[in-house]
């Protein structure tokens, strides 16, 4: 019997979506019934419940509860997880009616936020009943407002009150072709400094990558928010799976093992995510793939769940979990040792990899894999948003939004900076640890070019902007078809920060991905796009 | 009675210790409950080494076993093995070591080491004449490193004058089973060093190399516990049963280690084939027997022995065989073998008369040589590339180990790797 304890709070639409997600392919693993929380009929529970359930009674034909929060700003996603379902603890849904209109702000320091307490009330009943609690997962959003505001609010007051759990967040990053909020960038960027200071992992996903492969590897012509949630629930269950089967060769890697392995340094923790096989899940239990080709696939570009591309960065470490037939790790691990000379690693790390087994397969596949990746590329992710931050900060667009719930611009620029920060370490990472730990401080290799005694935040004319409904540049809506590889770096205006490459400064418009569109501050969602259109699902689900 | 009480630590050391007490209980007659098996005609007379008779139907393993996470020693316990070990000497805690050194040494090793340390010293009170102890455990993860340590070093200081041989799986150069190996067997070595009497070398790769060789198929991980298994039953071997020539842990040291800390032995088995087949033996003949023993690419850690001399060598044989085979055997292999100038010996030879099981003959090398330094050397490489950019140091630091304890320990398994180098 395993005594390490898992709890999920799932915060914002997304989260929730995930999260029922999640716990439907849970409960598939464990044969518990979905909807009832009862063993199902004829089965027997299998493998450790109790990492992730409670259980009412102490009788095997008890009901298992899951160990899960859900907190939403707006009850209608909620409803729609409750509905028909005995599985939860209702008390462990929480909402109110005070949307909290993708604004960071709202969510973090506004109506919104004042959610954060009745639901770390529940955190510690859940608590409570752990023999010991090992992790806690925070499925969130970063574009909109409550997973973002309010998911910060949680995180900071998990890790204060629960300095000794580790906290591994699961992020879904705003895409680079499309954007459902214009306010996206700035709820990225202040969410992404609570992650970076306050979380023990960050797993990265991206619906946009997420969208491609369900089209290209599973098929689907407009894939469903369903579909892009059974890949990130797919992925997750691999990842949990040893904590949750035992077995001969099966180690536990809890989710301390698991950022212990992966996180080289404070702060270096965004992690990217893969599985294999990608075999549409109704095809996959009449094919067996080779065990070579599944981990080519794995560190394949086109495989990843963020959008990015892991083989043009450093891989600083990574954490391979195979479950499945156990014969196969022989010729695992002598592909992976080969792997290991192929892909392009740091010198500073010379082990880094990890290597999980799990004697006990998913429901979909007989074998698969996860791989969970720290790559230096995930820096251009952060680039990528930084720069469609600096073009709305740069003319205070939408910024009152956030400056009349109660931030100011000192804060706003500090955590600008901090995320600056982040994406310099990744950089400095990229070759060598030096002064990007915390300890140690900065003599750079990379001279940035100047210290900045005081980000002057620009010669910004009036320091409270209005609405501001001034018509930005508006490129034209950049049919996103073509451009294969849009460039990702966005380069920085020149800015008073310090950068790493101000260099290639190409006009805007060729890499402009900011949409910023001069509409009223309160229609934000554009339509242009099919992919758009899948964003409008997810909203409108439920 | 010469007791040797064994201690398995960690995932690793647990599975190696259940392959191990599975030979073991063959070879001395007994059922896996600890019943004698009424068709085995086996000398009892030294089984007290092992096993503790707490009736006339049963004897229990002299072991104790720890981990952190209580995987393998659950499936021990709800296994065919689960009416064999004394549920007290079963110490099974819970939050895991996470794969760092600092958390099984401190963090969660303080925890339970009072607990751990009265199950060793309720075990001990249990020997008439305890000679020492042998303790497995891999040195790369959290728990046989981190804990393994904390244990070794109480043992050291609670029983100053008992024989602490280790069976210490390596990290192999190959593939690692975590990216801070290179820390926790960095700071793993140093409390070998300082604190063990012998420690016997493993590395899985080479390991799975001899294996695949031999074996004929791919090998799986019970091939490899069960080679680590043979060699340390053919080590204890003399003791257990009667020979011609008869050695003890105390006598193996001194003929093994010339200078103190210079105690990191590797070691090979033979006739390496599957020792399948039942009830059939595996009957190859003593010369060849001999050879392969002492074969280089034999040997159970990832070292070249081009590089460097032998310091020092042991053969211990296992069945029928006559003083004679063996005396113009052994001539012939000292003479290939390149040992240090100053070492003008022999090999020192044990015959015990019981084969393990399977097995008409056997024998087991047990090799001081200076390669080795080639493991540290490898081992110091990927720490320095590490710390000097403080990779993972401050999960070691938030664990309560800091820096300067790293360096220390970086230092000392240098200077051990210099030693031997020196000794060349």
């Amino acid at each position: 019997m395993k005594v390490n304890n898992l709890i999920v709070i799932s915060v914002g639409q997304a989260g929730v979506q995930i999260g029922a997600s999640f716990w439907k392919s849970l409960c598939r693993e464990h044969n518990i019934d979905p909807k009832t929380g009862q063993v199902v009929e004829g089965k027997q529970i299998t493998g450790e419940w109790n990492a992730f359930f409670s259980r009412l009674g102490d009788s095997d034909d008890g009901q298992y509860v899951p160990r899960a929060i859900f907190v939403d700003s707006e009850p209608s996603v909620i409803d729609d997880v409750k509905k028909g379902c005995s599985l939860y603890n209702p008390g462990n849904f929480i909402s109110s009616m005070d949307a909290a209109g993708s604004n960071f702000a709202i969510g973090y320091m506004g109506e919104a936020s004042k959610l954060a307490e009745p639901a770390l009330k529940r955190v510690e009943q859940e608590v409570s009943k752990c023999d010991h609690p090992s992790g806690i997962f925070i499925f969130h959003s970063l574009g909109g407002g409550t997973g973002s505001g309010l998911g910060a609010v949680i995180v900071k007051a998990l890790r204060e009150k629960y300095p000794e759990i580790p906290l591994m967040s699961c992020a879904i990053l705003p895409s680079p072709q499309v954007s459902s909020v214009v306010t996206e960038p700035y709820n990225t960027v202040f969410a992404l400094d609570t992650l970076r200071r306050y979380v023990d992992g960050c797993l990265i996903f991206d619906n946009e990558a997420l969208f491609n492969l369900a089209q290209n590897k599973w098929g689907i012509d407009s894939p469903s928010v369903e579909d892009l949630n059974l890949l990130i629930t797919e992925m997750l269950a691999g990842l949990t799976a040893s904590m949750r089967f035992t077995g001969y060769l099966t180690v536990e890697i809890s989710m301390r093992e698991l950022v212990t392995n992966l996180v080289p340094q404070p702060g270096l923790h965004f992690l990217t995510t893969a599985t294999s096989p990608l075999t549409p899940p109704e095809q996959a239990k009449f094919e067996t793939p080779d065990v070579n080709d599944m981990i080519e696939e794995l560190f394949a570009n086109e495989s990843t769940f963020a959008a990015c591309r892991p083989l043009e960065g450093k891989f600083l470490s990574t954490a391979v979990l195979y479950r499945g037939k156990m014969e196969d790790k022989p010729k695992c691990d002598a592909k992976l040792a080969e792997m290991r000379g192929k892909l392009p690693l740091t010198s500073w790390i010379p082990t880094a990899f990890k290597i999980g087994y799990v004697d006990r397969p998913g429901v979909v596949h007989r074998k698969s894999m996860v791989l969970v990746a720290n790559n230096t590329e995930i820096a251009r992710v952060l680039e990528r948003i930084c720069g469609n931050f600096d073009k709305l900060w740069e003319r205070k667009a939408f910024a009152n939004w956030y400056l009349s719930e109660g931030m100011d611009e000192s804060d706003i620029s500090r955590m600008r900076e901090s995320v600056g920060e982040l994406i310099k370490q990744y950089r400095v990472a990229e070759e060598s640890g030096k002064s990007a730990s915390g300890s140690a401080v900065k003599p750079e290799p990379k001279a940035a070019p100047a210290p900045a005694p005081a980000p002057a935040p620009a010669p910004a004319p009036e320091p409270a902007p209005a609405a501001d409904p001034e018509p930005e540049p508006e490129p034209e809506p950049a049919r996103e078809e073509p451009v294969p590889e849009p460039p990702p770096t966005i380069s920085l205006k020149p800015d008073p920060r310090p950068q790493d490459n101000p260099a290639p400064e190409p006009d805007e418009a060729a890499g402009d991905q900011a949409e910023v569109e001069g509409e009223e501050g309160d229609d934000l969602v554009e339509k242009t796009s099919r992919l758009r259109a899948f964003i409008e699902q997810r909203k409108s689900q439920g | 009675m010469r007791e040797i009480l064994s201690i398995h630590v960690g995932q690793c050391g647990n599975q190696i210790g259940e392959q191990f007490w599975r030979l073991v209980t063959r070879e001395h007659g007994l059922n896996l409950d600890g019943s004698p098996n009424a068709s085995a005609h086996t000398d009892r007379r030294n089984q007290g080494v092992f096993f503790d008779q707490v009736s006339p139907t049963k004897f229990v393993p002299r072991a104790v076993l720890v981990d952190l996470e209580p995987g393998v020693i659950s499936r021990v316990e709800g296994g065919d093995m689960a009416e064999l070990f004394d549920s007290g000497s079963i110490v099974k805690k819970i939050p895991g070591a996470a794969n760092n050194w600092a958390r099984g040494y401190k963090v969660e090793g303080e925890k339970v080491i009072d607990q751990i340390m009265n199950v060793i010293d309720s075990a001990v009170e249990k020997t008439e004449s305890l000679q020492g102890f042998m303790v497995t455990h891999s040195i790369g993860g959290g728990s046989g490193s981190g804990l393994g340590s904390l244990i070794i070093e109480r043992l050291r200081q609670a029983y100053p004058r008992k024989k602490l041989f280790t069976f210490s799986v390596a990290p192999s150069p190959l593939i690692s089973d975590s990216a801070i190996e290179p820390y926790n067997a960095t700071l793993t070595l140093q409390k070998l060093k300082e604190n063990a009497d012998a420690v016997v070398l493993l590395d899985n790769h080479a390991l799975f190399k001899i294996a695949s060789a031999k074996l004929k198929r791919s090998p799986n991980y019970m091939d490899l516990n069960n080679i680590i298994a043979l060699i340390m039953s053919s080590i204890t071997a003399s003791l257990r049963f009667p020979g011609s020539l008869n050695t003890d842990l105390g006598e193996f040291l001194v003929n093994l280690v010339p200078f103190p800390g210079n105690h990191f032995l590797t070691a090979s088995f033979a006739p390496m084939v599957a020792a399948t087949a039942e009830g059939g033996k595996v009957n190859a003949a003593f010369d060849d027997v001999v050879q392969e023993t002492f074969s280089p690419e034999n040997f159970t850690a990832a070292l070249d022995f081009q590089q460097g001399v032998y310091l020092s060598a042991c053969g211990l044989f296992r069945g029928h065989v006559s003083a004679k085979e063996v005396d113009a055997n052994m001539a012939d292999i000292r003479g290939t073998l390149n040992f240090a100038s100053y070492v003008p010996t022999g090999i020192k030879i044990g015959v015990t008369e019981t084969p393990p099981e399977g097995f008409e003959r056997s024998g087991l090398a047990l090799v001081n040589h200076t390669g080795i330094a080639q493991v540290f050397d490898r081992l110091v490489g990927q720490f320095d590339a590490m710390f000097e950019n403080r990779a993972y140091t401050h999960w070691f630091e938030a664990a309560g180990v800091d820096h300067a304890q790293l360096e220390a320990a970086r230092h000392s398994v240098a200077d051990l790797a210099q030693s031997y180098k020196d000794a060349a």
